[in-house]
């Protein structure tokens, strides 16, 4: 194994002095370290770089290409190739952004230093962490081995089970059951169960037209949009979509493909894809005290509440009110995290009024799509961000041209982030 | 070498944080005055050591940058860009939006009104010294 240790001058840590002086900058070797390639993380390097020229930045990430999980639900229904959904980093290279392939497997922040799963130890100025998420497949018994086998994909991040997912789509029987179980909130993604359980039904019944989508809903209700999904379902798949609220997957059987309630009884499915339930994933566990699933954060920063210098962005945080974790809000949380990083390495005033947008486009078919959306602004009283009661709000029913524009939201976010 | 802005009398006595609230009020009402006297910053790299209210500017407008193309090497798109449009027409656009006068619109109504006028001005503004290329 190789083991390299990378030291770069901290400057964090050197004060102005010179208050009057704004022109007199930061030494320019300071060197902030994003962990983390996806949403959040691409678009918090390529802003660093856009508003710092000057700013030597690493990425760390453990793929070598880029794969969104937005769309990615249009591939498990064969109405996209996941090539359609995959980028690479090259553009970051161009921008002398380092990229580092590997995990980040110990974090010291006191010392200011990442160890990596190639053996690297980085020194950092200020550390933006956006792993997004772990699944808890120890939550229901039986469902790590259950998953391994491929009894039960989750394919809630874009890669290989997406593909997977379609080709035991298309091998289900015809008159089967298509079982998705959504865990409790919050998860990745609010709307995306029910935009594939959508796009899936959309799937049958092109192609099999006695089968069933069932959804196994841990949650009382439908977590996002509910009106306008029940109006996709009883317009385009009328019979074809059962919802059951109140119905956590506890147990998996991998024996007889069945897998068991909370309230006891089981549930027998052809093809099964079971959400886990999630956590801020491993990168982060030294934030999060007492077991926490999340990362507290301050909003205007984006800074962990526990230890100075360390930012966490997208799904990893937890979240503010009816904030939900979403590519597009990862984005905006890179926004606002790289101007504040950018403001402490130069020891100037952060941005005390942050804004930030939502939407969240889903397809209910392979054309038409509707979204919600909300903004959200910092509240000093409350210390956090919170929904603008007169903002926001959705679609007034799915459409080709809402269609039309979710597909170029995606391209233009990703161009945003990777391009 | 790009110009840049003089650095922002907010800077000046860099504090410790407090007065925030302070520099709330002060710092935007400077930005506005120094936009509506036409000075411009250059849209160049902006640097670390760009004043508050224009570091604010260009995190709200960042936000846009989800849907809107910010540079020309953006894919097509149904979604128009932003950068170097005139402020004015941005402005009016953005509060024609506000004001539900545009029934062509989606998305954007609803996004708007969580913006003050002031702010909306800012960001238009904003968008307005960006370089198309």
């Amino acid at each position: 194994m190789r083991r390299r240790t990378f030291l770069s001058v901290g400057a964090a840590g050197v004060s102005l002095g010179l208050s009057g002086c704004a022109g007199l900058s930061r030494a320019p070797s300071a060197h902030v370290i994003v962990v983390g390639g996806g949403l959040a993380g691409a678009t918090a390097v390529q802003t660093l770089r856009r508003w710092d020229p000057r700013l030597t930045i690493t990425l760390v990430e453990r793929q070598d290409r880029f794969v969104s999980c937005p769309m990615s639900n249009l591939v498990i229904a064969g109405a996209r190739s996941l090539d359609d959904l995959t980028l690479s980093y090259d553009a970051l290279e161009r921008r002398h952004i380092r990229r580092v392939q590997a995990t980040l497997e110990h974090l010291d922040a006191d010392r200011r230093r990442v160890h990596l799963s190639t053996g690297d130890t980085l020194s950092y100025d200020r550390l933006i962490l956006a792993p997004g998420v772990d699944f808890r497949f120890e939550s229901i018994e039986g469902l790590a081995q259950a998953h391994a086998q491929g009894l039960a994909l989750h394919a809630w991040k874009a890669g290989p089970e997406t593909l997977q997912l379609h080709q035991q789509l298309r091998a289900m029987p015809e008159g089967g059951v298509f079982a998705l179980s959504i865990p409790r909130a919050p998860y990745r993604c609010p709307p995306g169960p029910y935009e594939r359980a959508s796009l899936v039904a959309q799937f049958l019944k092109a192609h099999k037209p006695r089968a069933k989508v069932l959804i196994l809903d841990a949650n009382p209700d439908i977590v996002a949009k509910k009106a306008l999904f029940l109006q996709a379902w009883n317009t385009l798949y009328p019979g074809l979509i059962e919802h059951r609220p109140h119905s956590e997957v506890t147990a998996f059987d991998a024996a007889t493909t069945r897998a068991r309630l909370s309230d006891g009884t089981w549930i027998q499915a052809d093809v099964w894809n079971i959400i886990p339930p999630h956590q801020a994933a491993h990168a982060t566990r030294s934030l999060r005290p007492d077991a926490a699933q999340w990362v507290r954060v301050d909003f205007r920063t984006f800074e962990s509440t526990v230890a100075p210098g360390v930012h966490v962005i997208g799904d990893a945080t937890e979240a503010a009110p009816r904030m939900p974790k979403s590519g597009f809000m990862a984005h905006n949380h890179a926004k606002v995290a790289a101007d504040a990083v950018l403001a402490l390495l130069t020891d100037q005033p952060i941005n005390e009024t942050p804004i930030l947008m939502n939407t969240c486009y889903s397809f209910v078919s392979d054309q038409q799509a509707m979204r919600v959306s909300s903004v959200h602004k910092w509240s000093g009283d409350q210390r956090t961000l919170l929904p603008v009661p007169q903002a926001g709000g959705t679609s007034s029913r799915h459409s080709p041209e809402e269609g039309a524009l979710a597909w170029d939201w995606a391209q233009n976010l990703w161009h945003d982030a990777l391009g | 070498m790009p110009l840049r802005l003089h650095p922002h009398p907010c800077v000046f006595g860099r504090p410790n944080g407090r007065s925030a609230h302070l520099r709330g009020w002060v710092c935007p009402i400077l930005g506005l005055a120094l936009a509506l006297t036409g000075l411009r910053a250059h849209a160049a790299a902006p640097s670390p050591d760009t004043p508050l209210s224009e570091r604010q500017d260009r995190t709200w407008s960042a936000s846009c940058a989800a849907c809107h193309p910010a540079s020309a090497t953006a894919p097509a798109s149904r979604i128009p860009p932003l950068a170097g449009r005139d402020a004015e027409s941005t402005y009016r656009t953005l509060l024609a939006f506000k004001q539900g006068q545009r029934h062509d619109a989606t998305v954007m109504p609803q996004l708007v009104r969580g913006y003050t006028d002031e702010e909306l001005l800012r960001i238009a503004r904003h968008l307005g010294r960006q370089p198309t290329r």
